[in-house]
Protein backbone atom coordinates (compact mmCIF):
# COMPACT_ATOMS: atom_id res chain seq x y z
CA UNK A 1 0.00 0.00 0.00
CA UNK A 2 1.11 3.36 -0.63
CA UNK A 3 1.58 5.82 1.86
CA UNK A 4 -0.63 8.67 1.63
CA UNK A 5 0.72 12.27 0.60
CA UNK A 6 0.49 15.61 -0.38
CA UNK A 7 1.72 17.64 -2.97
CA UNK A 8 0.79 20.90 -4.63
CA UNK A 9 2.18 23.98 -6.11
CA UNK A 10 1.16 27.87 -6.56
CA UNK A 11 2.02 30.23 -9.21
CA UNK A 12 2.07 33.87 -9.90
CA UNK A 13 -0.24 34.94 -13.12
CA UNK A 14 0.30 36.62 -15.96
CA UNK A 15 -1.78 39.60 -14.90
CA UNK A 16 0.00 40.08 -11.93
CA UNK A 17 3.19 39.69 -13.44
CA UNK A 18 1.70 42.66 -15.53
CA UNK A 19 1.12 44.75 -12.53
CA UNK A 20 3.86 44.05 -10.71
CA UNK A 21 2.00 42.26 -8.12
CA UNK A 22 3.18 39.06 -5.98
CA UNK A 23 1.22 36.69 -6.30
CA UNK A 24 -1.46 36.78 -3.71
CA UNK A 25 -2.38 33.10 -3.80
CA UNK A 26 -0.87 30.60 -0.65
CA UNK A 27 -1.48 26.64 0.38
CA UNK A 28 -0.54 24.79 3.64
CA UNK A 29 -0.68 21.43 4.34
CA UNK A 30 -0.28 18.46 7.18
CA UNK A 31 -0.56 14.97 7.78
CA UNK A 32 -0.76 14.18 11.25
CA UNK A 33 0.58 10.76 13.38
CA UNK A 34 -3.16 9.74 13.00
CA UNK A 35 -3.51 9.91 9.47
CA UNK A 36 -5.48 12.69 9.06
CA UNK A 37 -4.78 15.29 6.59
CA UNK A 38 -5.67 18.56 6.31
CA UNK A 39 -5.13 20.88 3.40
CA UNK A 40 -5.72 25.08 3.37
CA UNK A 41 -5.71 26.94 -0.04
CA UNK A 42 -6.32 30.61 -0.31
CA UNK A 43 -6.51 33.26 -2.60
CA UNK A 44 -5.54 37.19 -1.47
CA UNK A 45 -8.09 39.75 -3.11
CA UNK A 46 -6.43 41.97 -6.17
CA UNK A 47 -7.93 45.22 -4.19
CA UNK A 48 -6.77 44.24 -0.77
CA UNK A 49 -3.05 45.67 -0.13
CA UNK A 50 -1.56 43.13 1.82
CA UNK A 51 -3.51 40.64 0.63
CA UNK A 52 -0.10 38.19 0.22
CA UNK A 53 -0.12 38.18 3.75
CA UNK A 54 -3.67 37.62 4.67
CA UNK A 55 -3.50 34.52 2.39
CA UNK A 56 -0.95 33.19 3.71
CA UNK A 57 -1.80 34.07 7.38
CA UNK A 58 -5.07 32.07 6.88
CA UNK A 59 -3.59 28.90 5.68
CA UNK A 60 -1.39 28.50 7.77
CA UNK A 61 -3.88 29.20 10.46
CA UNK A 62 -6.25 26.77 9.21
CA UNK A 63 -4.05 24.06 8.70
CA UNK A 64 -2.23 24.55 12.60
CA UNK A 65 -5.90 24.59 14.02
CA UNK A 66 -6.84 20.90 11.76
CA UNK A 67 -3.52 19.80 13.13
CA UNK A 68 -4.29 20.74 16.56
CA UNK A 69 -7.56 18.44 16.23
CA UNK A 70 -6.88 16.01 15.13
CA UNK A 71 -3.32 14.94 16.03
CA UNK A 72 -4.52 13.41 19.43
CA UNK A 73 -5.18 9.97 18.79
CA UNK A 74 -8.18 10.06 21.12
CA UNK A 75 -9.78 13.12 19.71
CA UNK A 76 -9.23 12.13 15.99
CA UNK A 77 -11.43 9.02 16.03
CA UNK A 78 -14.06 10.92 17.19
CA UNK A 79 -13.63 13.63 15.37
CA UNK A 80 -16.03 14.97 13.37
CA UNK A 81 -14.52 16.39 10.55
CA UNK A 82 -17.03 19.04 9.81
CA UNK A 83 -16.60 20.44 12.78
CA UNK A 84 -13.09 20.50 12.43
CA UNK A 85 -13.02 22.02 9.01
CA UNK A 86 -15.08 25.03 10.78
CA UNK A 87 -13.07 25.37 13.30
CA UNK A 88 -10.34 26.19 11.17
CA UNK A 89 -11.76 28.87 8.97
CA UNK A 90 -12.98 30.78 12.47
CA UNK A 91 -8.81 30.20 13.27
CA UNK A 92 -8.07 31.33 10.39
CA UNK A 93 -10.54 34.73 10.52
CA UNK A 94 -9.21 35.16 14.62
CA UNK A 95 -4.95 35.25 12.89
CA UNK A 96 -6.03 37.48 10.06
CA UNK A 97 -7.98 40.07 12.92
CA UNK A 98 -4.63 39.58 15.39
CA UNK A 99 -2.24 40.20 12.60
CA UNK A 100 -4.17 43.41 11.27
CA UNK A 101 -4.16 44.55 14.70
CA UNK A 102 -0.75 43.91 15.39
CA UNK A 103 -0.09 46.13 11.87
CA UNK A 104 -2.37 48.26 12.62
CA UNK A 105 -4.04 47.99 9.58
CA UNK A 106 -7.78 47.16 8.80
CA UNK A 107 -8.27 43.39 8.74
CA UNK A 108 -9.83 44.53 5.13
CA UNK A 109 -6.27 45.15 3.99
CA UNK A 110 -5.70 41.09 3.98
CA UNK A 111 -8.51 40.48 2.12
CA UNK A 112 -8.53 36.71 0.90
CA UNK A 113 -10.88 33.80 0.10
CA UNK A 114 -9.88 30.36 2.39
CA UNK A 115 -10.73 26.74 1.35
CA UNK A 116 -9.71 24.09 3.95
CA UNK A 117 -10.44 19.97 3.62
CA UNK A 118 -9.84 17.46 6.29
CA UNK A 119 -10.11 14.05 5.57
CA UNK A 120 -9.05 10.73 7.52
CA UNK A 121 -10.43 7.32 6.80
CA UNK A 122 -11.17 8.18 3.81
CA UNK A 123 -13.50 10.70 4.50
CA UNK A 124 -13.27 14.02 3.72
CA UNK A 125 -14.97 17.26 4.47
CA UNK A 126 -14.63 20.46 3.50
CA UNK A 127 -15.28 24.46 4.88
CA UNK A 128 -15.14 27.57 2.03
CA UNK A 129 -15.51 30.93 1.63
CA UNK A 130 -15.54 32.59 -1.39
CA UNK A 131 -14.17 30.86 -5.15
CA UNK A 132 -12.05 27.52 -5.77
CA UNK A 133 -13.18 24.50 -5.40
CA UNK A 134 -12.56 21.25 -3.62
CA UNK A 135 -12.88 17.78 -5.95
CA UNK A 136 -12.78 14.63 -4.63
CA UNK A 137 -12.03 11.28 -6.78
CA UNK A 138 -14.91 8.73 -4.01
CA UNK A 139 -14.54 5.25 -5.89
CA UNK A 140 -14.17 6.12 -9.76
CA UNK A 141 -16.38 8.73 -9.56
CA UNK A 142 -15.51 12.68 -9.34
CA UNK A 143 -17.42 14.61 -6.37
CA UNK A 144 -17.74 18.10 -6.01
CA UNK A 145 -17.43 18.72 -2.31
CA UNK A 146 -17.34 22.41 -2.16
CA UNK A 147 -17.85 24.65 -5.48
CA UNK A 148 -17.30 28.34 -5.31
CA UNK A 149 -20.07 30.27 -3.85
CA UNK A 150 -22.28 32.20 -5.60
CA UNK A 151 -21.09 35.45 -7.02
CA UNK A 152 -23.11 36.34 -10.24
CA UNK A 153 -19.79 38.39 -11.57
CA UNK A 154 -16.30 37.38 -12.80
CA UNK A 155 -14.35 39.97 -10.52
CA UNK A 156 -16.82 39.72 -7.48
CA UNK A 157 -16.08 37.33 -4.47
CA UNK A 158 -16.93 37.00 -0.64
CA UNK A 159 -13.77 37.17 1.31
CA UNK A 160 -12.99 35.69 4.84
CA UNK A 161 -11.71 39.63 5.76
CA UNK A 162 -16.01 40.91 5.06
CA UNK A 163 -17.60 41.70 8.30
CA UNK A 164 -20.85 39.60 7.34
CA UNK A 165 -18.03 36.52 6.49
CA UNK A 166 -19.94 34.04 8.70
CA UNK A 167 -23.50 34.48 6.76
CA UNK A 168 -21.07 33.33 3.12
CA UNK A 169 -19.26 29.84 4.95
CA UNK A 170 -20.59 26.44 3.45
CA UNK A 171 -19.28 23.29 4.92
CA UNK A 172 -20.00 20.42 2.84
CA UNK A 173 -21.36 17.19 3.92
CA UNK A 174 -19.11 14.20 4.77
CA UNK A 175 -17.82 12.73 1.84
CA UNK A 176 -16.58 8.32 2.11
CA UNK A 177 -14.75 6.52 0.15
CA UNK A 178 -12.24 8.87 -0.88
CA UNK A 179 -8.88 8.54 -2.72
CA UNK A 180 -7.60 11.53 -3.98
CA UNK A 181 -8.61 15.10 -3.44
CA UNK A 182 -7.77 18.63 -4.90
CA UNK A 183 -8.32 22.03 -3.71
CA UNK A 184 -7.99 24.64 -5.80
CA UNK A 185 -8.45 28.29 -6.21
CA UNK A 186 -10.25 30.35 -8.75
CA UNK A 187 -7.97 30.51 -10.79
CA UNK A 188 -8.06 27.09 -12.16
CA UNK A 189 -12.10 26.84 -12.08
CA UNK A 190 -12.24 27.38 -15.58
CA UNK A 191 -10.32 24.34 -16.66
CA UNK A 192 -11.25 22.09 -13.61
CA UNK A 193 -15.21 22.84 -13.21
CA UNK A 194 -18.21 22.57 -16.25
CA UNK A 195 -21.11 24.98 -15.63
CA UNK A 196 -23.97 23.80 -17.27
CA UNK A 197 -27.65 25.62 -16.93
CA UNK A 198 -26.51 26.73 -13.66
CA UNK A 199 -25.09 23.88 -12.36
CA UNK A 200 -21.33 22.82 -11.29
CA UNK A 201 -19.97 19.77 -12.08
CA UNK A 202 -16.13 18.43 -11.73
CA UNK A 203 -14.52 18.15 -15.03
CA UNK A 204 -13.38 14.14 -16.04
CA UNK A 205 -10.93 15.68 -18.77
CA UNK A 206 -8.98 17.85 -16.11
CA UNK A 207 -9.29 15.73 -13.01
CA UNK A 208 -8.72 12.37 -14.92
CA UNK A 209 -5.29 13.02 -15.38
CA UNK A 210 -5.01 14.88 -12.54
CA UNK A 211 -5.90 12.16 -10.15
CA UNK A 212 -4.39 9.36 -12.33
CA UNK A 213 -0.88 11.60 -11.91
CA UNK A 214 -1.28 11.99 -7.97
CA UNK A 215 -1.78 8.17 -7.41
CA UNK A 216 1.15 7.02 -9.49
CA UNK A 217 3.61 9.97 -7.68
CA UNK A 218 6.98 8.06 -6.48
CA UNK A 219 8.94 11.14 -5.34
CA UNK A 220 6.84 14.52 -3.78
CA UNK A 221 9.13 17.30 -5.13
CA UNK A 222 8.77 15.89 -8.41
CA UNK A 223 5.40 15.88 -8.27
CA UNK A 224 5.14 19.64 -7.00
CA UNK A 225 7.70 20.54 -9.74
CA UNK A 226 5.39 19.06 -12.46
CA UNK A 227 2.33 20.99 -10.91
CA UNK A 228 3.69 24.24 -10.88
CA UNK A 229 4.66 23.49 -14.72
CA UNK A 230 1.04 22.95 -15.31
CA UNK A 231 -0.10 25.83 -13.90
CA UNK A 232 2.29 28.11 -15.22
CA UNK A 233 1.94 26.37 -18.58
CA UNK A 234 0.29 27.93 -21.66
CA UNK A 235 -2.95 25.95 -21.81
CA UNK A 236 -3.99 27.24 -18.21
CA UNK A 237 -3.45 30.73 -18.86
CA UNK A 238 -4.62 31.30 -22.25
CA UNK A 239 -8.32 32.25 -20.63
CA UNK A 240 -7.44 32.82 -17.38
CA UNK A 241 -4.52 35.23 -16.15
CA UNK A 242 -4.84 35.03 -12.26
CA UNK A 243 -2.62 33.61 -9.73
CA UNK A 244 -3.08 29.36 -9.56
CA UNK A 245 -3.07 26.82 -6.63
CA UNK A 246 -3.61 23.31 -6.76
CA UNK A 247 -2.96 21.00 -3.88
CA UNK A 248 -3.94 17.46 -4.11
CA UNK A 249 -4.10 15.07 -1.55
CA UNK A 250 -3.72 11.33 -1.62
CA UNK A 251 -5.20 9.31 0.82
CA UNK A 252 -5.50 5.63 1.56
CA UNK A 253 -7.64 3.98 4.91
CA UNK A 254 -4.57 2.22 6.60
CA UNK A 255 -2.82 4.22 9.67
CA UNK A 256 -0.42 6.85 8.11
CA UNK A 257 3.53 6.12 9.54
CA UNK A 258 4.80 9.58 10.29
CA UNK A 259 3.69 13.29 9.95
CA UNK A 260 4.36 15.47 6.40
CA UNK A 261 3.92 19.17 5.98
CA UNK A 262 4.25 21.51 3.31
CA UNK A 263 3.75 24.86 2.16
CA UNK B 1 5.93 21.71 -21.98
CA UNK B 2 4.69 20.07 -18.63
CA UNK B 3 3.79 16.01 -18.90
CA UNK B 4 0.03 17.45 -17.82
CA UNK B 5 -0.29 19.90 -19.95
CA UNK B 6 -0.97 17.89 -22.59
CA UNK B 7 -2.87 15.64 -21.31
CA UNK B 8 -5.64 17.55 -19.27
CA UNK B 9 -8.51 19.74 -21.13
CA UNK B 10 -10.00 23.04 -20.02
CA UNK B 11 -13.14 22.68 -18.99
CA UNK B 12 -14.00 25.88 -19.87
CA UNK B 13 -11.87 27.68 -22.56
CA UNK B 14 -13.33 30.89 -22.47
CA UNK B 15 -13.05 34.15 -21.40
CA UNK B 16 -15.00 36.14 -18.81
CA UNK B 17 -17.75 38.48 -21.15
CA UNK B 18 -18.66 41.95 -20.83
CA UNK B 19 -21.47 42.85 -21.72
CA UNK B 20 -21.98 46.33 -22.62
CA UNK B 21 -25.00 48.25 -23.98
CA UNK B 22 -25.02 51.46 -26.18
CA UNK B 23 -28.24 53.36 -25.99
CA UNK B 24 -28.21 56.44 -28.56
CA UNK B 25 -30.59 58.89 -29.02
CA UNK B 26 -31.30 59.44 -33.00
CA UNK B 27 -33.80 61.83 -32.75
CA UNK B 28 -34.03 64.55 -34.97
CA UNK B 29 -32.32 67.17 -32.29
CA UNK B 30 -29.47 65.47 -33.14
CA UNK B 31 -29.17 66.41 -36.69
CA UNK B 32 -25.81 67.63 -38.04
CA UNK B 33 -22.79 67.89 -35.83
CA UNK B 34 -23.89 65.94 -33.14
CA UNK B 35 -24.51 62.95 -34.85
CA UNK B 36 -21.62 63.35 -37.34
CA UNK B 37 -19.54 63.78 -33.99
CA UNK B 38 -21.32 60.59 -32.28
CA UNK B 39 -21.01 58.30 -35.64
CA UNK B 40 -17.01 59.50 -35.92
CA UNK B 41 -16.52 58.53 -32.09
CA UNK B 42 -18.18 54.91 -32.48
CA UNK B 43 -15.75 54.33 -34.91
CA UNK B 44 -12.66 55.52 -33.01
CA UNK B 45 -14.39 53.29 -29.55
CA UNK B 46 -14.42 50.35 -32.13
CA UNK B 47 -10.93 50.90 -32.66
CA UNK B 48 -9.70 51.39 -29.43
CA UNK B 49 -11.04 48.27 -28.07
CA UNK B 50 -10.26 45.79 -31.04
CA UNK B 51 -7.01 46.96 -30.05
CA UNK B 52 -6.65 45.84 -26.67
CA UNK B 53 -5.59 42.58 -26.64
CA UNK B 54 -8.13 41.86 -23.50
CA UNK B 55 -11.27 43.92 -23.70
CA UNK B 56 -11.56 42.64 -27.83
CA UNK B 57 -11.91 38.80 -26.63
CA UNK B 58 -14.13 40.07 -23.53
CA UNK B 59 -16.03 42.74 -24.51
CA UNK B 60 -19.97 42.20 -26.41
CA UNK B 61 -21.54 44.75 -27.72
CA UNK B 62 -24.74 45.54 -28.60
CA UNK B 63 -26.14 49.21 -29.79
CA UNK B 64 -30.04 50.29 -29.28
CA UNK B 65 -31.25 53.40 -30.45
CA UNK B 66 -34.72 55.80 -30.29
CA UNK B 67 -35.89 58.41 -32.36
CA UNK B 68 -38.48 56.92 -35.62
CA UNK B 69 -39.06 54.29 -33.31
CA UNK B 70 -36.83 52.04 -31.56
CA UNK B 71 -34.18 50.06 -33.09
CA UNK B 72 -31.70 47.46 -31.89
CA UNK B 73 -29.30 47.78 -34.79
CA UNK B 74 -26.64 44.87 -33.00
CA UNK B 75 -27.64 42.20 -30.84
CA UNK B 76 -25.02 40.82 -28.54
CA UNK B 77 -22.17 39.82 -30.09
CA UNK B 78 -17.93 40.22 -30.02
CA UNK B 79 -17.12 43.92 -30.03
CA UNK B 80 -14.12 42.55 -32.82
CA UNK B 81 -17.26 41.79 -35.14
CA UNK B 82 -18.55 45.47 -34.78
CA UNK B 83 -18.76 47.44 -37.71
CA UNK B 84 -19.71 51.13 -36.58
CA UNK B 85 -23.30 52.12 -37.96
CA UNK B 86 -23.39 55.85 -39.84
CA UNK B 87 -26.45 57.05 -37.64
CA UNK B 88 -29.20 58.81 -38.87
CA UNK B 89 -31.29 61.70 -37.42
CA UNK B 90 -34.80 61.85 -37.40
CA UNK B 91 -38.44 61.10 -35.15
CA UNK B 92 -39.06 61.31 -31.77
CA UNK B 93 -37.57 60.35 -28.47
CA UNK B 94 -38.84 57.04 -27.00
CA UNK B 95 -36.26 56.13 -24.34
CA UNK B 96 -38.64 54.72 -22.08
CA UNK B 97 -39.59 52.05 -24.61
CA UNK B 98 -35.53 51.84 -25.65
CA UNK B 99 -34.33 51.46 -21.89
CA UNK B 100 -36.92 48.54 -21.49
CA UNK B 101 -35.39 46.59 -24.38
CA UNK B 102 -32.50 47.56 -23.78
CA UNK B 103 -32.72 45.76 -20.30
CA UNK B 104 -34.63 43.18 -21.40
CA UNK B 105 -31.34 41.99 -23.83
CA UNK B 106 -29.24 42.36 -21.18
CA UNK B 107 -30.97 40.28 -18.81
CA UNK B 108 -31.34 37.47 -21.71
CA UNK B 109 -27.79 37.66 -22.48
CA UNK B 110 -27.29 37.31 -18.63
CA UNK B 111 -29.04 34.02 -19.37
CA UNK B 112 -27.44 32.48 -21.79
CA UNK B 113 -23.97 33.14 -20.26
CA UNK B 114 -25.66 30.75 -17.43
CA UNK B 115 -26.94 28.46 -19.61
CA UNK B 116 -23.52 28.15 -21.28
CA UNK B 117 -21.20 28.32 -18.51
CA UNK B 118 -19.85 31.29 -19.47
CA UNK B 119 -18.04 33.66 -16.70
CA UNK B 120 -19.51 37.12 -16.96
CA UNK B 121 -18.80 41.10 -15.27
CA UNK B 122 -21.75 43.10 -14.61
CA UNK B 123 -23.14 44.83 -17.66
CA UNK B 124 -22.82 48.11 -18.43
CA UNK B 125 -25.81 49.77 -20.12
CA UNK B 126 -24.85 53.31 -21.28
CA UNK B 127 -27.58 56.02 -22.55
CA UNK B 128 -26.65 58.85 -24.00
CA UNK B 129 -29.37 61.59 -25.13
CA UNK B 130 -29.63 65.34 -26.41
CA UNK B 131 -33.44 65.75 -24.82
CA UNK B 132 -35.85 63.98 -22.72
CA UNK B 133 -38.31 61.28 -23.28
CA UNK B 134 -41.15 61.78 -25.06
CA UNK B 135 -43.01 58.16 -24.45
CA UNK B 136 -43.66 58.88 -20.92
CA UNK B 137 -43.71 61.74 -19.01
CA UNK B 138 -43.04 61.97 -14.44
CA UNK B 139 -46.07 60.25 -13.07
CA UNK B 140 -47.32 58.01 -15.94
CA UNK B 141 -47.17 54.14 -15.30
CA UNK B 142 -44.26 53.71 -17.77
CA UNK B 143 -42.44 56.38 -15.61
CA UNK B 144 -42.39 54.54 -12.83
CA UNK B 145 -41.44 51.59 -14.46
CA UNK B 146 -38.87 52.15 -16.47
CA UNK B 147 -37.44 54.54 -13.63
CA UNK B 148 -37.90 51.40 -11.12
CA UNK B 149 -36.49 49.03 -13.35
CA UNK B 150 -33.50 50.81 -13.76
CA UNK B 151 -33.20 51.65 -9.63
CA UNK B 152 -33.97 48.34 -8.97
CA UNK B 153 -31.09 47.19 -11.57
CA UNK B 154 -28.81 48.94 -10.64
CA UNK B 155 -29.32 48.76 -6.44
CA UNK B 156 -29.66 44.98 -7.33
CA UNK B 157 -26.71 45.17 -9.12
CA UNK B 158 -28.10 43.55 -11.85
CA UNK B 159 -26.18 46.19 -14.16
CA UNK B 160 -24.13 49.33 -14.03
CA UNK B 161 -26.49 51.89 -15.64
CA UNK B 162 -24.77 55.54 -16.91
CA UNK B 163 -26.48 58.43 -18.61
CA UNK B 164 -24.63 61.04 -20.28
CA UNK B 165 -26.68 64.26 -21.40
CA UNK B 166 -26.09 66.29 -24.71
CA UNK B 167 -27.01 69.68 -24.63
CA UNK B 168 -29.95 70.49 -24.74
CA UNK B 169 -30.59 67.66 -22.39
CA UNK B 170 -33.39 67.90 -19.69
CA UNK B 171 -31.08 67.43 -17.00
CA UNK B 172 -34.04 67.13 -14.34
CA UNK B 173 -35.73 64.40 -16.21
CA UNK B 174 -32.64 62.28 -16.57
CA UNK B 175 -31.82 63.22 -13.03
CA UNK B 176 -34.54 61.07 -12.22
CA UNK B 177 -33.91 58.24 -14.96
CA UNK B 178 -30.63 57.80 -13.56
CA UNK B 179 -29.95 55.68 -10.59
CA UNK B 180 -29.24 57.64 -7.53
CA UNK B 181 -25.41 56.46 -6.75
CA UNK B 182 -25.10 57.42 -10.82
CA UNK B 183 -26.36 60.63 -11.60
CA UNK B 184 -25.89 61.79 -15.27
CA UNK B 185 -23.35 63.50 -16.60
CA UNK B 186 -23.68 66.52 -19.39
CA UNK B 187 -20.83 66.07 -22.03
CA UNK B 188 -18.85 68.99 -22.81
CA UNK B 189 -19.75 70.51 -26.38
CA UNK B 190 -19.44 67.89 -28.92
CA UNK B 191 -16.79 65.69 -26.79
CA UNK B 192 -18.37 62.27 -27.96
CA UNK B 193 -14.52 61.23 -28.79
CA UNK B 194 -13.03 61.74 -25.44
CA UNK B 195 -16.42 60.25 -23.83
CA UNK B 196 -16.19 57.26 -25.85
CA UNK B 197 -11.80 57.16 -25.27
CA UNK B 198 -12.87 56.87 -21.60
CA UNK B 199 -15.78 54.02 -22.07
CA UNK B 200 -12.86 52.26 -23.77
CA UNK B 201 -10.48 52.69 -21.06
CA UNK B 202 -12.98 51.10 -18.48
CA UNK B 203 -14.19 48.29 -20.09
CA UNK B 204 -10.58 47.84 -20.93
CA UNK B 205 -9.97 47.84 -16.96
CA UNK B 206 -12.81 45.74 -16.25
CA UNK B 207 -12.23 43.18 -18.96
CA UNK B 208 -8.99 42.87 -16.66
CA UNK B 209 -10.26 42.82 -13.68
CA UNK B 210 -9.60 39.86 -11.29
CA UNK B 211 -12.30 38.70 -8.33
CA UNK B 212 -11.90 40.72 -6.00
CA UNK B 213 -10.16 43.72 -7.53
CA UNK B 214 -11.97 47.35 -7.60
CA UNK B 215 -11.50 48.81 -10.61
CA UNK B 216 -11.43 52.74 -10.06
CA UNK B 217 -13.04 54.61 -13.50
CA UNK B 218 -10.77 57.61 -14.52
CA UNK B 219 -11.94 60.56 -14.12
CA UNK B 220 -14.57 62.14 -16.63
CA UNK B 221 -13.27 65.35 -16.19
CA UNK B 222 -11.98 65.57 -19.90
CA UNK B 223 -15.47 65.10 -21.75
CA UNK B 224 -17.78 65.91 -19.27
CA UNK B 225 -19.68 67.92 -16.67
CA UNK B 226 -20.11 65.99 -13.41
CA UNK B 227 -24.11 67.36 -12.49
CA UNK B 228 -24.76 67.86 -8.77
Amino acid sequence: MKKPYIFGARVVGPSHVRNQLPCQDAYCYAWTRTGAGVIAVSDGLGSARWSDIGSLVAATAAVECGVRHLSDPAESEMADLRDVSRRTLEAARRALELRAATDGRSIRDYGCTLLVVTFQSGCAAATHIGDGGVVALAGERLVLVSGPGESEYANEVAPITSSRWTENVRTSALVADITCVAVFTDGCQRAALNRINGSIEPFEGFFGPIFRFGRNVSDVVSAEAEIAALLASRKMNEHNDDDKTLVIGVTERDNAAGEQSGR
Amino acid sequence: MSMLEQEIEIANPQHPHCPTILVLDTSGSMNGDKINALNAALVGFRDQVCNDPDASQRVDLAVVTFGAGVDVLREFDSVESFTPPTLLAKGMTPMGEAIDRALDMVEQRKKLYRNKGVDYYRPWVFLITDGEPTDMKPGDNRWFEVVGRVSEGETGKKFMFFVVGVEPANLGALRDIAPANRPPVMLKGLEFRKLFEWLGNSLSGISRSTPGETVSLASVDGWANVTL
